[in-house]
């Protein structure tokens, strides 16, 4: 057995400067992507792009001009006069709607070229359902979970390289995985979190799949969701995993101990128990503070604070809560995203917190079905994604007010939402979209899967432009 | 609460859930505590990768906060990045920030952090610059958007931040030379022995103001009984005399317009109505009946002044207790009835005395403490400024006799809190600076804004109330008072709400008690201690220098003496300068300067006098007396001063500017013009000089012309001006003597006139109460009656023309006018006058050919102008509504040139001006 360091420089050479690669990657590509993917890219293209195919058509009629003149050869002198001059007249006339095709055509893509496109840069598809898509910390690598038909765990690892996904591992577990997470894992290790259909959360190593590190039965059904925090760099204090389950109860655990874990929280009795759909970290920016916010099937959504052990909040928007992501974990509560079953989403301003009022929020119809996620960009807290039932990705920009808090008639803070803008949206597949995740190292990359048993690597541009 | 992993299986978190749940409002209303970030990262383990992943990530969230206008969150993160691995971009952005929370001078910092790494790095020099511009120091803000324009030309922004910058510096500068002097001498006063800082200087402004008017217009009543010599000198001296002076504003302000209806000349009159005046008031004011004792006593008093004094003293206690008003006025007439008066004084203290403080200096650690303060507040860093003033406050508390600084230091410390919106603590020191010097203004108007700002509006109007009735003229009260008033109206009613408000807070003014220096500087503001203490001492001291004032009598005029001994009298140190003649001439010196500085020049020759008696070799006393016989419009005595100064050194330049000054007052202008000229000599920079020499020239020019016609009133408005311009030169001399503010200087001036009016007056023999007291009046007509100067074209652009013309608008002849157009090239005109040529500027021209030129023999220029004024834009719209005057004019300009042959024009030009003119 090998130890962890060692490990590590050995992923390390395997992958041959995974930045490298990466950054060579979608630039090589981006061009024949283009014409492969009319669909997506076609409309969007650069203008150089568009170019090309007017100028191809300009070289065709202009080829037809020496043909010309020897057909006249047999004819009079004015006849050949009247055939130069026709000849001049149509290429003068189809020179000037050549240019001003450009220019118009030219002047349309710059409009659209400032918004950020949506640019698919490969799509693989693969032979078992997928359920969850993780990007692997410093790599050009992204590891797929799923189930085969025959009810057996997938869990393979791509590699990007030159506009291509190329399979660089894989594993078949005898569970079905659900989800997982590297977010408790140092980044030297790259240890990977699993939950499967039977509830239980597993740790892997990536060098080794045969056997987890860690392995619990955490809870008696599905673990639905999963979030890690403390690794990475990515919030302060302990390393710490979050499951929430079919079982309703959200359990919270060290990876550093065994069998048990360190905070559970369940309905009390005589409760039914709802079925947890969704858990995220968050307002880990102190040794001390953390907090995990659980979404359920039945619209609530609540806040543990685990600092003090305690709710600390909670509300119900009616719809079952399918996602909730924090725009970041490791910072002061700032804001949660919350999607719902029904076609609509909230995002809530979380710096504030009214005692009566709570949290104030807006909320926002997108994607006219059931919207999945909602991916905040890592490297830029305030844009986020959000994928729909019927395979299609928004990308929103969201705006604080002027002021985010204001003093009531009692003189108590309340928060104040601000508002979401659809800066590009686009359709990927007929079928839902069942992941989605940002590169942490690459602004703009991302991967998503769908129940259409594809993964797609996207490209998203102008990023850094908002 | 478990921290440990093992503890959480103990806890029952079911049971935690369901009481936290349902305590949950009451967890929310103890609210949480806020837990900050640490603004360092500790980088130990760190590989270079992972550090410079994790400063990126920290920088990004300092982005992501500054966007959400969390500028002190996004602070942190910058810093956390920084601590992690510094570069530019992160001090840039922080600087960014900084510039946000308008911490400027952190701003540079990391501006100049980011430079070091970039030197030319344009956001961080235009960062630097917009930090440099808000702390108005323009000069370096300049330099850096130049920097930013030299590299990007078309940079919009630093363009628009330039022109700003230019603006408010060109707007410095003209401030700088209109009164500049007095900005100067401020920072002089700042940094030399006043111990007051910022604040207490604000606040005691309007108090000075209100004191000089209260001053003028009480002691009137006392003058106009006496000489008029009297009343001027009692005029200029202390202001401190005032404060013992019980008189209400409410009695005084009416006896302002009886004295103002006095010097309207109706003597009889007036005494009336000051007489009835005054037994109206007597139903308002204690001290009244005294007031009207003494003026009933007035007639009677008329004839001889030495009879009104035993008078006054028998009848009013209270004016009997302010010996300074009355003893130097009798001093020189009857030296035994004040001897009476001081004695009489101990028995009548006790009563109506304003309470007085005397303020100790700081000890200099504390006073250090103090101005560090005062800058950080300045700057706007309320919190480094809060632990600075607490740390002087802790140091001053050991000590019982710095109330007054304490008072003033809890006052400052108030105002922080007030900046950092911690309004309790601001109510707290606001309280504990009253306990140590109640009723002054600054701590309660303090206390009155953090109260509203807490939403006690009842309080908050108390407060306001209460410093209105110590200022009337308080703005910020005002305004306050009247906020809370509606505030309260709308919580309780418009008609009940005042039953609902604590009783308010009334002052008499002679509740608020005065301040003292050590120096003897007496400042209005507040102590309710009775000091009968001090005051005991006071009376002895007056007498001990009665005794020496009738040697200064001898030496100098009366109306300088009488305000002399009562201004030594003011100073209970003067009583003791008897020995040790070094530290006495420093001392008596500096007293000088500090009484130049308030512009109670009298006062200063006195300490000058002195200070040549103990050394009679000090140059600097020489010419210092000099200014303020200067300032006093004492030409022959500065002159002589300088004289003497120049004899002991012979290139003392300031001996000769002032006696060039000196003697271009008498109209000795050639002597002055050589007193300059060797001036030059010495100093060729000395741009005051310059500045002079073509002012004496230019009025000697005058004179020579118009000898015959000068009148004393224009020579008058000349020395009014000529003192204007030395202060500003007065600056860049820099062992002069500093002057006081504005308020005070303007005073002073006014006194100053006051001074050479009723000298006049009395070189005149008459004694006429009306007339005396004011030359204001006189001067200001002579203002008017004056001509206007033509100014000077710097460039003929049609801006400088346009304004020179209209500046001479109020003035009748064209004179003027002619001087202005003799400065052009008539080639010029065309371009000059530009579209701005009218019907009355055509005629005001045409005029100015005819009598200015042509008639005096300057036909060529006449000519000429005319010749081109035909080429003015818009000359023919104009010119077609000549009236027929105008047309007369100009015909009769053309027929004289005409009729005299030159070379630069033949007939046939005149018949085309003729046509272009449209006339016969």
């Amino acid at each position: 057995m090998l130890s962890p360091a060692s490990r590590c420089c050995q992923a390390g050479t395997a992958s041959q400067h995974p930045y490298n690669t990466l950054a060579s990657a979608p630039n090589s590509k981006a061009e024949p992507t283009a014409s492969d993917q009319p669909s997506v890219a076609a409309s969007e293209g650069p203008p150089e792009q568009l170019l090309q195919p007017l100028q191809k058509a300009w070289l065709a009629k202009n080829s037809t001009f020496p043909a010309l003149p020897a057909s006249a050869l047999s004819s009079s002198y004015q006849n050949w006069m009247i055939v130069t001059v026709k000849i001049f007249d149509k290429l003068l006339v189809s020179l000037t709607r050549l240019i001003l095709n450009c220019i118009s055509g030219f002047q349309e893509n710059q409009s659209a070229m400032d918004k950020p496109q949506i640019i698919l840069h490969v799509q693989k598809p693969v032979n078992y359902t997928l359920f969850d898509a993780k990007w692997i910390p410093c790599s050009a690598k992204f590891i797929a979970l799923g189930n085969y038909a025959r009810g057996t765990g997938a869990l393979q690892i791509f590699e990007v390289s030159h506009g291509d996904v190329k399979l660089v591992k894989e594993a078949e577990k005898s569970k079905s995985f659900k989800c997982g997470t590297f977010g408790a894992s140092t980044l030297q290790n790259r240890q990977f979190a699993t939950g499967d259909f039977t509830g239980k959360l597993q740790i892997w190593d990536l060098e080794t799949l045969d056997l987890p590190v860690y392995s619990v039965q955490g809870h008696k059904e599905i673990i639905n969701c999963i979030d890690g925090v403390g690794g990475l760099g990515i919030g302060e204090g302990a390393p710490e995993i979050v499951t929430g389950s079919r079982d309703g109860i959200v359990k919270v655990w060290d990876p550093r101990q065994k069998n048990d874990p360190v905070a559970t929280m369940e309905p009390g009795e005589g409760e039914t128990k709802r079925d947890c759909w969704t858990v995220a970290f968050g307002d880990a920016y102190t040794m001390q503070d953390r907090c995990v916010a659980a979404g359920y099937d039945n619209g609530d959504i609540k806040l543990f604070d685990l600092r003090s052990m305690s709710l600390r909040w909670e509300t119900n928007v009616k719809n079952g809560v399918c996602c909730l992501e924090f725009d970041r974990k490791d910072i002061k509560m700032n804001k949660l995203a919350a999607t719902t079953l029904e076609s609509k989403f909230h995002v809530f301003d979380m710096r504030t917190q009214h005692p009566t009022k709570g949290f104030a929020s807006l909320s926002e119809k997108a994607h006219k079905s059931t919207v999945w996620l909602a991916r905040h960009l890592p490297q830029n807290r305030d844009v986020f994604m959000t994928l729909g039932g019927n395979g299609s990705l928004h990308l929103w920009k969201y705006s604080y007010p002027s002021a985010r808090s204001k003093k009531d008639s009692d003189g108590v803070e309340s928060g104040v939402a601000g508002s979401v803008d659809l800066l590009q949206n686009v359709t990927l597949s007929t079928q839902p979209v069942s992941s989605f995740d940002w590169s942490p190292d690459k602004l703009g990359l991302s991967v998503c899967t769908a129940f259409d048993q594809t993964i797609r690597v996207i490209i998203t541009t102008k990023l850094n432009t908002l | 609460m478990p921290r440990d992993y093992k503890e959480w299986d103990k806890v029952d978190i079911d049971a935690e859930l369901e009481k936290l749940d349902n305590s949950e409002t009451k967890k929310e209303a103890t609210k949480r505590k806020d837990h900050h970030l640490i603004p360092q990262i500790d980088t130990a383990g760190l590989t270079e990768e992972e550090k410079e992943r994790k400063a990126n990530r920290e920088k990004d969230k300092g982005n992501e906060a500054f966007r959400s206008h969390d500028f002190e969150e996004s602070v942190t993160y910058y810093s956390r990045s920084i601590s992690l691995m510094p570069n530019a971009a992160s001090f840039n952005n922080r600087a960014l920030a900084y510039l946000k929370l308008e911490s400027w001078d952190k701003a540079i910092k990391d501006c100049n952090k980011v430079l070091s790494f970039e030197a030319d790095n344009i956001k961080a020099l235009l960062r630097r610059g917009t930090a440099f511009k808000s702390k108005k120091d323009f000069k370096k803000a300049v330099a850096d958007f130049d920097k930013v324009l030299a590299m990007e030309p078309n940079n919009k922004k630093a363009e628009a931040l330039l022109s700003e910058c230019q603006k408010e510096l060109e707007l410095e500068e003209k401030t700088r030379q209109e009164k500049g002097g007095r900005r100067m001498v401020i920072e002089e006063v700042e940094s030399e022995d006043d111990e007051e800082d910022l604040e207490h200087i604000e606040a005691e402004k309007p108090l000075i103001n209100g004191h000089s008017e209260r001053k003028e217009t009480e002691s009137n009543p006392v003058l106009n009984m006496v000489s008029s010599d009297v009343a001027t000198s009692s005029q200029t001296s202390n202001p401190s005399e005032v404060d013992q002076n019980e008189l209400p504003p409410s009695c005084s302000s009416s006896q302002e317009s009886a004295t103002a209806a006095l010097l309207s000349g109706e003597t009889e009159e007036c005494w009336n109505d000051t007489q009835t005046q005054c037994s109206s008031l007597e139903s308002l004011n204690k001290p009244s009946p005294m007031v009207s004792d003494t003026d009933n006593t007035d007639p009677s008093a008329l004839p001889s002044s030495a009879e009104v004094l035993p008078l006054t003293e028998s009848s009013t206690p209270d004016i009997a207790s302010s010996p300074k008003t009355q003893t130097p006025s009798s001093a020189p007439l009857q030296p035994e009835s004040t001897t009476q008066t001081t004695s009489e004084q101990d028995s009548n203290l006790n009563h109506f005395i304003r309470p007085k403080f005397i303020q100790k200096f700081l000890p200099p650690d504390v006073q250090r403490l103090k101005d560090e303060g005062n800058q950080l507040f300045r700057s706007g860093q309320y919190g480094d400024a809060m632990t600075h003033y607490s740390t002087a406050i802790s140091a001053l508390e050991k000590e019982t006799d710095q109330k007054v600084h304490l008072s003033v230091l809890l006052s400052n410390r108030a105002a922080c809190h007030l900046k950092t919106g911690n309004c309790v603590e601001a109510v707290k020191d606001c309280k504990m600076s009253l306990q140590y010097v109640p009723h002054s203004l600054k701590p309660i108007l303090r206390r009155a804004a953090a109260y509203e700002a807490l939403e006690r509006y009842a309080d908050a109007y108390v407060d306001y109330k209460h410093a209105i009735s110590i200022d009337k003229s308080a703005d910020q009260a005002h305004q306050g008072a009247s906020r809370c008033q509606s505030s309260l109206q709308t919580m309780h009613g418009a008609k009940t709400w005042r039953e609902k408000i604590p009783p308010l807070v009334l002052v008499q003014p002679w509740e608020i008690p005065i301040i003292e220096d050590e120096a003897g500087l007496h400042r209005s503001m507040s102590s309710s201690i009775s000091l009968s203490g001090q005051c005991t001492e006071k009376p002895a001291a007056a007498e001990s220098q009665k005794v020496s004032s009738p040697q200064q009598l001898a030496s100098t005029e009366t109306g300088v003496t009488l305000a002399t001994s009562s201004k030594s009298k003011l100073t209970p140190e003067s009583s003791e300068m008897k020995t040790s003649s070094d530290e006495d001439f420093e001392d008596v010196k500096a007293r000088g300067n500090l009484f130049v500085q308030k512009g109670q020049y009298a006062e200063a020759i006195d300490c000058y006098n002195k200070c040549i008696a103990l050394k009679p070799d000090q140059v600097a006393s020489y010419t210092n007396r000099a200014l303020c016989y200067l300032k006093l419009n004492q030409a022959n005595e500065a002159a002589t001063d300088c004289e003497r100064a120049l004899q002991m050194e012979p290139k003392n330049p300031k001996a000769l500017y002032r006696r060039a000054l000196a003697r271009k007052m008498s109209h000795q202008y050639k002597l002055s013009l050589q007193d300059l000229v060797e001036l030059l000599k010495l100093e060729p920079r000395n741009t005051a000089a310059q500045k002079e020499m073509d002012m004496v020239k230019k009025v000697y020019k005058e004179e020579l012309e118009k000898l015959k016609q000068k009148k004393v009133t224009e020579n008058e408005t000349k020395v009014r001006k000529r003192m204007k311009i030395e202060e500003v030169d007065d600056d860049e001399d820099d062992d002069k003597p500093a002057r006081g503010k504005g308020s005070e200087k303007s005073k002073s001036q006014n006194k100053s006139r006051v001074l050479s009016g009723s000298k006049s007056k009395s070189s005149n023999g008459r004694v006429s109460n009306g007339s005396s007291q004011f030359p204001e009046t006189s001067s200001a007509q002579d203002q008017q009656v004056a001509p206007p100067i033509a100014p000077r074209l710097m460039k003929t652009t049609p801006y400088e023309f346009c304004q020179a013309w209209n500046s001479l608008k109020p003035c009748q002849g064209v004179q003027p006018y002619a001087e202005i157009l003799k400065q052009l090239s008539p080639a010029d005109l065309p371009s000059v006058i530009s579209n701005k040529l009218d019907g009355q500027m055509l005629q005001i021209i045409v005029k100015c050919v005819h009598e200015e030129m042509v008639l005096k023999g300057e036909n060529d220029r006449g000519y000429e102008i005319l010749n081109n004024l035909c080429e003015v834009p818009r000359f023919s719209t104009v010119s077609m509504f000549m009236s027929g005057k105008e047309k007369k004019e100009v015909s009769s300009v053309l027929a004289i040139l005409s009729k005299t042959p030159s070379s630069a024009y033949s007939s046939s030009d005149i018949a085309r001006l003729k046509s272009r003119y449209s006339v016969k």
